[in-house]
């Protein structure tokens, strides 16, 4: 079950430089106050989503994990907590400014690609194959195409029942031209995607025949689900009751990138072989 | 320029009323519900659900499908301690998804123990993992505290009621489309009858009577009575075509006098012509589970109220799809849902019906219906009212571009709105194109979120820089 008493497994999702402004004191009324809440301005913002990204020279309130002084230039590693007038943010740990942070400091750095960058590359690390290639063909999964399909009466003769969430699998057969991570010795890969827009799934890449890119894929293991919860993916164990053996899943937007698409994959395969 | 209001000027100078419409006549709030922190945002923030502390009406809690900001593995809740004049997102909802938040989630308070329960499928499952929530401060940082926790659940929907007396019991009804069901009786309510203690238990009401394709569909509402009569609607599906998605369900509405305590709940009103449990208001109603009004899908919407001052008399809407129309009807029952009048209103084009009944024994009913065609086509969001339910006043709370944004998922506005009465006052919720233009919301609205009413253009949050149109939930207070 998550919890937030785990903090020492939280990571940062809003790291900025800010100054400390006022202390026992917040930008937002339904902030409950205590020592270390302080008013910060925001100097800098290093890494995070598109939308709090266009924060710097802002004000915003931040539960400090610490003791610190007004006028103190921080960078702070947090996470989400109120967004209404202003931004309440918890702060997992604030570091004084070093030398050693002049590279993240630099300007000209986009801190959502930064943000985009970081997630990429937890990405790889936690896939169990990276590939490049082509997609060849698409096809309906066997299982699926085994249904019985067509009009029932209230008989209860249903094979499967249907929601609005149905992921509609697919699979998608694509020929590898290179295997970057993981063991693949077949010259083709079977990916299983669902085709729907529904909430659950319309973030999971469609493919399509000709596609050509870079593949970050899951393994699913029918027989023996795993429970471990993929940072920004599904856990793909979730669909392996349905799945062949050795087939592989994608459900993350980041799990293909295009070859025409530079950066992301590319910078981390490129970073590995030099 | 950010102008904050449009519409109507207000009818008093409280700051509590601003955005009401028209000094004679109900007093209307509407409030863009996006705070202006994230005025960057571009989410579809639809099918959303809203809650109101009956103990405490200022406090509100509200949701949709957005998710959280800093893309953490908490999924926000909207919450008001103001009476929904102002909006912030608190992010307590387990099983955050990082682009679109929780799947799908419904919210209601007890009547006064000021506990937030939640039913919601997790956004980090694809399974469709049903949780059952509570948080005994809504506006805390703590995440919601999971009571149930099973798989391939559709649709929990949660409704409270609270026993009489200090002491009493909050009983939990939590209607779901389980499909884990072999039998084919999908159609269940998840009941706690103590849902406040340590470690409440829930029990599985399968309230199907009749066979079914293979399952019901998704909407199973129940509605709950201070007096202690439980009603439930669901869509009881009598036959289904896998490949075009097309089919055919009865609406059946369950009753029980004692709030589902005895041995056999939901069990008290029988059908008089085939004599099983729950009385079918329509029969072979048509959906299709593939089909689209605009771009939102259908797939059949049901609702149902009870009056706050008589639990005699019941509500309920439901759709038909007549292919080129998908229409919506109204009917009420006055003895206890033994038998149902004729159409009370039918609407065409109308989906994600709402029902609520006020302690003056006034009745609301909010929808959204798709009109015009072309450019011109837009999702209009009405509010009708009615003393009789013969005589209706209708309040046209937004009308805007129905192609516009593109849909970046399904549901487009959602599969449901919202609506419910605490007192007087009724409190909805819908999703809609955000375009700050006076002329889409003709009952008048406040945003928070940064906006120029001059070039009908939202800002970020640097209140200069221009920002897409997107789905955003609207919160609707309506004083008759």
């Amino acid at each position: 079950m998550p919890t937030r008493k785990t903090a020492q497994i939280e990571k940062p999702t809003f790291i900025f430089k800010g100054t400390v402004k006022k202390l026992k004191s917040a930008t937002m009324k339904e902030v409950p106050v205590d020592k270390n809440t302080a008013i910060v301005t925001v100097d800098q913002v290093i890494e995070a989503p598109a939308d709090l990204a266009n924060y710097d020279g802002q004000d915003l309130t931040v539960q400090l994990s610490g003791s610190h002084k007004v006028g103190e230039t921080l960078i702070l590693n947090t996470v989400s907590w109120l967004y209404g007038e202003s931004i309440a943010v918890r702060s997992l740990s604030e570091e004084p400014i070093k030398a050693s942070h002049s590279a993240v400091l630099a300007a000209g750095v986009d801190p959502a690609a930064r943000r985009r960058q970081r997630e990429q590359r937890e990405h790889f690390d936690e896939a169990d194959l990276v590939v490049s290639g082509k997609v060849i063909s698409v096809r309906l999964p066997g299982d699926e195409q085994s249904l019985v399909k067509g009009a029932v009466a209230a008989s209860g003769a249903r094979h499967k029942p249907v929601s609005e969430h149905d992921p509609k699998w697919r699979e998608a057969v694509v020929e590898v031209d290179d295997v970057h991570k993981g063991d693949h010795k077949k010259k083709q890969v079977v990916i299983r995607f669902p085709a729907s827009n529904d909430v659950m799934w319309y973030n999971a890449p469609k493919f399509h025949p000709g596609q050509q890119g870079h593949f970050m894929l899951t393994r699913t293991k029918p027989d023996k689900p795993t429970k471990t919860k993929k940072v920004g993916q599904k856990a793909a164990a979730e669909v392996a009751g349905a799945t062949p053996t050795d087939t592989y899943v994608a459900l993350d937007p980041l799990d293909f990138q295009p070859y025409s698409e530079p950066g992301g994959i590319k910078t981390i395969i490129d970073a590995k072989s030099s | 320029m950010s102008a904050k209001k449009a519409g109507p000027k207000k009818s008093t100078k409280t700051k509590k009323q601003k955005g009401s419409s028209k000094a004679s006549g109900p007093k209307v709030l509407l409030v863009n519900m996006i705070p202006k922190s994230l005025s960057r945002e571009t989410n579809q923030d639809s099918e959303p659900t809203i809650a109101v502390n009956p103990a405490n009406p200022l406090q509100i809690a509200a949701s949709a499908f957005t998710p959280d900001p800093q893309k953490g593995p908490m999924a926000p809740i909207y919450i008001s301690n103001d009476g929904g004049n102002t909006w912030t997102l608190n992010s307590i909802v387990p099983g955050n998804d990082r682009l679109t938040g929780t799947g799908d989630i419904t919210l209601m308070f007890s009547r006064r123990s000021n506990v937030l329960y939640a039913g919601i499928l997790r956004g980090d499952s694809n399974e469709m993992r049903m949780n059952i929530l509570r948080t005994k401060n809504f506006a805390g940082g703590s995440p919601m505290e999971v009571l149930v926790n099973r798989k391939n659940v559709d649709q929990p929907y949660v409704q409270v009621t609270t026993e009489a007396g200090n002491n009493g019991k909050d009983r939990v009804y939590v209607g779901n489309n389980d499909l884990a069901v072999a039998s084919g009786s999908t159609a269940t309510i998840d009941q706690s009858l103590n849902a406040a203690s340590a470690s409440p238990s829930f029990k599985k009401i399968r309230i199907e009577s009749r066979q079914t394709p293979g399952q019901d569909g998704p909407p199973v509402r129940p509605s709950i009575h201070a007096d202690g009569t439980a009603y439930a609607i669901y869509h009881s599906w009598r036959s289904f075509n896998d490949q075009s998605g097309e089919g055919t369900a009865d609406i059946v509405v369950l009753r029980d006098d004692h709030g589902g305590t005895g041995t056999k709940p939901f069990t008290d009103l029988i059908d008089p012509s085939d004599n099983k449990v729950g009385v079918r208001a329509a029969q072979n109603t048509r959906f299709n589970f593939n089909g689209f009004l605009g771009l939102q899908r259908t797939g059949g919407d049901v609702a149902l109220a009870v009056d706050a001052t008589n639990s005699d008399v019941v509500y309920v809407a439901y759709n038909d799809d007549h292919g080129a129309d998908y229409m919506l009807h109204l009917l009420r029952s006055t003895d206890r849902g033994k038998t149902w009048s004729a159409e009370l209103r039918t609407i065409r084009n109308a989906l994600n019906p709402a029902l609520a009944i006020n302690n003056a024994a006034k009745v609301a009913f909010l929808y959204q219906q798709l009109t015009g065609t072309g450019a011109a086509q837009r999702w209009v969001t009405k509010l009708e009212l009615s003393a009789n339910g013969t005589t209706w006043m209708t309040l046209t709370l937004a009308r805007t571009p129905a192609d516009t944004p593109p849909a970046k998922f399904d549901p487009y506005l959602g599969d449901y709105a919202h609506l419910l009465s605490v007192g007087k006052d009724f409190y909805g919720i819908f999703s809609a194109n955000n375009t700050p233009k006076k002329e889409n919301f003709p009952s008048g609205v406040i945003y928070q979120r940064n906006a120029n009413w001059t070039t009908n253009t939202l800002l970020d949050v640097d209140n200069a820089t221009p920002v897409h149109v997107s789905i955003d939930p609207f919160f609707l207070k309506v004083t008759p």
